[in-house]
């Protein structure tokens, strides 16, 4: 799973570095000079790297194959270790939650948003009580409200 | 001058002053360990008290804020991940790893320690430079900020551990990110997509929250437990430990002091390039079977310490001799002093040596004063990391975007968190390392603007000025050590085996 | 689910209140409306800077005259566009002010530059911080001793500025418009115009340039050489250094000065957002006239050689508009190159 995640990222990385080579190509005479020099470099790399973790990808394909018996015993199931399908999930799931906070600060702000956010996260992700989450939900509030609008006087 | 030495310390000592001064020193350390909430914010915010007091009183408490909120901040580098202010970014390079493996103590001890030890050192150099202040600064220009810039870049290259294809592309990415916006040459807008936001480019603190703080807080929830595996030995996680660790690291703390200063005394550089020097310097000395640095090698957090602290003793040198502030927080403190009526220059060298040194003895006194208090209460606010990660980790992410968006007021910084937060995540799985993308983010800039200014002004020879080579040769020196290290390693491990 | 619907009722319901109470907002006084209210005031830089102090040295004053709680909220951004864009663009009731550096905004606007969604001469001027007269001047062992020696040079004169959205650069740039001067070499690229002048003192350079107040101390420290005023009357504390119109220049050129001297004059500036109930404006633009003719702050802002200048708001949108109809297009044209 890994192997995937690295030919993944290293995809990512010559986009971005193709993008940052292209657009600087299009600049006047010096403001192009130092972002071409770093990327084209850069852009450089990172296929090498790319076609490194394609070549490692496709190993560990092969190598799977021929150790099918072995990788089917089952993993103890403890809450920290999860099989990659299960932890892909939760890295999601994680992701999901952070931006909906940040959807949530900018369609009410952070007075209204964080303590909604704490709320569910404690409630359902840490599945702990109503009562210990709207207690550190309440208190975490309280405490911004109390450093930042009394204390510092300014505005969130 | 003896003589203003001992009236500046009087001066201090007296009361009301030492009154201001601690309260500036509580004030500043909270607003340090504050995430997002850095050096310039928090003297803009006390500014309005300081109008109303005498001379020594204004000084003894903007200073004795300002100096400590760096101290302040390592801590919550180190137990959270979250840059208390910018220069804080590189403590948690290495502080964060500390603190998971369970010597978080240890780490604010260190870092504490290092901080207090640093900023005496800054003001010991201040102290003794009085004399020469000015032709001091005068002799650093564009070309010697390009060489010092490039050094840094050439840290680098040390930076990547063992997959150094990984390391060179992070550096390249970050130097690339901090491109993006306004350049400062003819006004072109670069990679910045029609983004009103973006022009002023990627900030350093949206950035190291998302791509540390953000990226962690992630790692945490999925991997479960909390910040720190449970069961360490207690040696390791006293703060006394870290303490210890300083003295016996003794020569890095000096040279990253050295650093700090020179850094701080040149206008320009800007304070933030400081703890990345030292840190990079710092990554080029590590000896085999230390921990590698990036996982929580204790140096990498003395380092940055001691050069944030150093930098503002530093920092004062231009603000006093010139009245051209070293730094942001520089900037605002001279304002002030302006108000309260001390005026920077040689009246103030001249006439006004007592009120000079009693700026220096704050100084002095603030940084350790911060210290002490940080260093009482580190043991039991090292406990936080023991504490259960889903309950710890979406207040910590709450926070982190609170300070994210102190930065700009606007939902930029953000959206600057969560994107690298999932970049720096990425990273962190795929052994990429995020200190030499936060390098090449901090310096990108510098180098390219310095290149074109010395060009511009020197022309191409701006190289052969004297300080320029030095920096040339050891640039050189230090790429090539970085090369023949693995080399000499490989070979002894030969032998050995 | 039930804890939500809760939240959103009261949510509702306070919304509710807050809308009753703002309908009959025309009829009612303009000091019982401020008493008690929140005001923010808008800083588009950065906490820190020149114009977050001053809005901070300010606040406690305005608060005493009105009787509201003033905010200061750090929007920087674009140089300032962002910030006047944000009280361009607020709810009309008076509880939004700003300040702007002028002389960013209005070449900005004049020359188009993208992003700008204000239009100077709709705010609601409050009033004039200050005017900035701006200086040339060159490195205590330069060659050049008087304008005219620079006027006469036949070598290239370098000189050093920050990026090409500052005063400085405009500056040099409108000397060298209103002059014909073609040995100006103008070195751009520094971080501010403390580099600026490090770079100058240090003898790197020859010359630089910008407002007088930020000049002033390393002038009388004898590190620059004043040569010359960009402003049409003498400068207090250097009476004996020539004014712009001292020196002979055409008529395309007395152009070019007087607009752009026209802008210095309104350099620092407090500004509202359009469409609000005149009786706010006047209320508060009063506030500000008591605030920066109180001599208690006169003297404060003198002893930090920013000296505060007030003059009504009216007169300031007088000032805007003239940049924009009297801009010669030489300057406009040049202006549009830099911002483009």
């Amino acid at each position: 799973m890994k192997k995937a995640e690295e030919v993944g990222f290293a995809t990512l990385l010559v986009i971005i570095f193709a993008m940052f080579v292209i657009l600087g190509w299009g600049y006047a005479k010096r403001p192009r000079i130092v972002p071409l020099t770093l990327s084209i470099p850069g852009l450089a790399l990172s296929v090498i790297h790319l076609a490194n973790s394609i070549v490692k990808f496709k190993r560990a394909g092969k190598k799977q194959q021929t150790n099918v018996p072995e990788a089917s015993a089952p993993k103890p199931l403890r809450h920290q270790k999860l099989s990659p399908p299960g932890e892909n999930r939760k890295i999601l799931e994680i992701w999901a939650w952070i931006i909906s906070l940040a959807l949530g600060i900018n369609f009410f702000g952070f007075m209204i948003a964080i303590p909604i956010f704490l709320l569910a996260f404690l409630r359902f992700f840490a599945k702990r009580s109503w009562k210990i989450s709207t207690l550190i939900a309440a208190s975490f509030i309280l405490a911004v409200y109390l450093v930042f609008y009394v204390g510092l006087r300014t505005t969130l | 001058m003896i003589e203003a030495l001992w009236d500046g310390l009087v001066l201090v000592f007296s009361w009301p002053a030492i009154g201001y001064m601690s309260i500036g020193v509580l004030f500043g350390l909270f607003m340090g360990f504050t995430p997002g909430i850095g050096g310039p914010v928090t003297l803009a915010l006390v500014l309005p008290f300081s109008f109303s007091l005498d001379e020594v009183s204004a000084v003894a408490f903007l200073l004795g804020t300002h100096s400590v909120v760096v101290t302040g901040g390592s801590v919550s580098a180190i137990l959270f991940g979250v840059p208390g202010a910018g220069p804080n970014a590189a403590t948690i390079i290495d502080g964060f790893p500390l603190a998971q493996r369970g010597e978080a103590g240890r780490a604010i001890g260190a870092a504490l320690t290092a901080s207090a030890l640093g900023g005496l050192f800054g003001t010991v150099v201040l102290a003794c430079i009085i004399p020469v202040l000015r032709p001091v600064v005068l002799v650093f220009g564009p070309p010697e900020f390009f060489m010092l810039a490039i050094l840094g870049v050439v840290f680098l290259a040390t930076l990547s551990g063992d997959e150094p294809l990984k390391g060179v592309i992070a550096g390249l990415l970050g130097l690339m990110i901090s491109l993006i916006g306004e350049e400062l040459i003819v006004g072109t807008k670069r990679y910045t997509f029609d983004l009103v936001y973006l022009w002023d480019g990627i900030k350093l603190v949206p950035a190291v929250i998302g791509l540390f703080a953000i990226a962690e807080m992630v790692d945490l929830l999925v991997k479960g437990g909390s910040i720190a595996k449970p069961e360490k030995q207690a040696a390791l996680s006293s703060p006394w430990t870290g303490m210890v660790d300083v003295f016996k690291h003794w020569g890095l703390f000096v040279r990253s002091c050295i650093l700090g200063v020179i850094i701080g005394i040149i206008p320009g550089l800007g304070g933030d390039v400081a703890c990345f020097l030292a840190y990079g310097q710092a990554a080029q000395t590590a000896k085999k079977g230390e921990v590698e640095y990036g996982k929580g090698n204790i140096g990498g957090v003395i380092a940055p310490e001691a050069a944030n602290n150093a930098k503002e003793g530093g920092a004062l040198v231009p603000t006093i001799a010139f009245g051209i502030p070293g730094s942001g927080s520089m900037a605002i403190l001279l304002g002030a002093l302006l108000i309260v009526g001390i005026t920077p220059g040689a009246a103030l060298l001249n006439e006004k040596l007592d009120i000079t040194f009693a700026m220096v003895w704050t100084l002095a006194i603030a940084n350790l004063g911060g210290a002490a208090i940080m260093m009482l209460m580190a043991k039991r606010l090292a406990k936080i990391t023991f504490l259960e990660g889903s309950v710890l980790a979406p207040i910590i992410i709450s926070v982190c975007f609170i300070g994210a968006y102190m930065t700009t007021n606007s939902m930029g910084d953000i959206i600057v968190a969560i994107v690298l937060g999932v970049i720096g995540y990425e990273m962190k799985r795929l052994n990429f390392s995020r200190a030499a993308l936060l390098l090449g983010l901090v310096l990108g800039r510098i180098v390219e603007q310095n290149l074109f200014l010395s060009i511009r002004i020197f022309g191409a020879d701006f190289i052969y000025r004297p300080i320029a080579m030095v920096l040339v040769v050891l640039s050189v020196l230090v790429m090539g050590w970085s090369f023949l290290k693995p080399v000499l390693q490989r070979r002894n491990e030969k032998h050995a085996g | 689910m039930k804890r939500f619907s809760l939240v959103l009722v009261s949510i509702l319901i306070a919304g509710g209140i807050n809308l009753g109470s703002q309908t009959p907002a025309l009829s009612q006084d303009a000091a019982a409306f401020y008493k008690g209210k929140t005001v923010t005031f808008i800083v588009p830089y950065s906490a820190g800077g020149g114009y977050d102090f001053y809005a901070r040295f300010m606040a406690p004053h305005l608060e005493k005259h009105t009787g509201c709680t003033i905010v200061i909220k750090n929007k920087p951004g674009g140089g300032g566009v962002v910030g006047a864009n944000v009280v361009y663009r607020a709810k009309p009731d008076g509880r939004t002010i700003g300040i702007l550096n002028m002389t960013g905004a209005i070449p900005a606007q004049i020359a188009g530059a993208k992003g700008i969604d204000f239009d100077l001469t709709k705010f609601n001027w409050m009033a004039r911080l200050n005017d900035e007269p701006q200086v040339f001047v060159v490195g205590a062992k330069s060659k050049y001793n008087s304008w005219n020696d620079i006027l006469q040079s036949k070598e290239t004169i370098k000189l050093s500025s920050t990026g090409t959205v500052g005063s400085t650069y405009l500056d040099l740039l409108v000397l060298k418009l209103v002059f014909d001067i073609k040995t100006f070499d103008i070195i751009t690229g520094f971080s501010g115009t403390s580099d600026a002048d490090l770079s100058v003192i240090r003898g790197e350079l020859e010359g630089t340039a910008s407002s007088v107040s930020s000049k002033i101390k390393k002038i009388e420290e004898g590190d620059f050489k004043p040569l010359l005023i960009i402003a049409d009357e003498k400068v207090k504390g250097l009476e004996n250094v020539p004014l712009i119109y001292d020196f002979p220049m055409s008529a395309e050129g007395k152009k070019i000065a007087d607009t752009y001297i026209g802008m210095m004059a309104v350099a620092r500036a407090m500004m509202m957002t359009p469409g609000v109930p005149a009786d706010r404006v006047a209320f508060m633009r009063e506030a500000f006239k008591k605030t920066l003719t109180d001599a208690d702050l006169v003297q404060k802002a003198e002893k930090m050689d920013r000296p505060v200048a007030w003059m009504d708001g009216e007169k300031v949108l007088k000032f805007i508009e003239r940049s924009f109809t009297e801009a010669p297009p030489l300057f406009v044209n040049e202006l549009k190159q830099i911002m483009k």
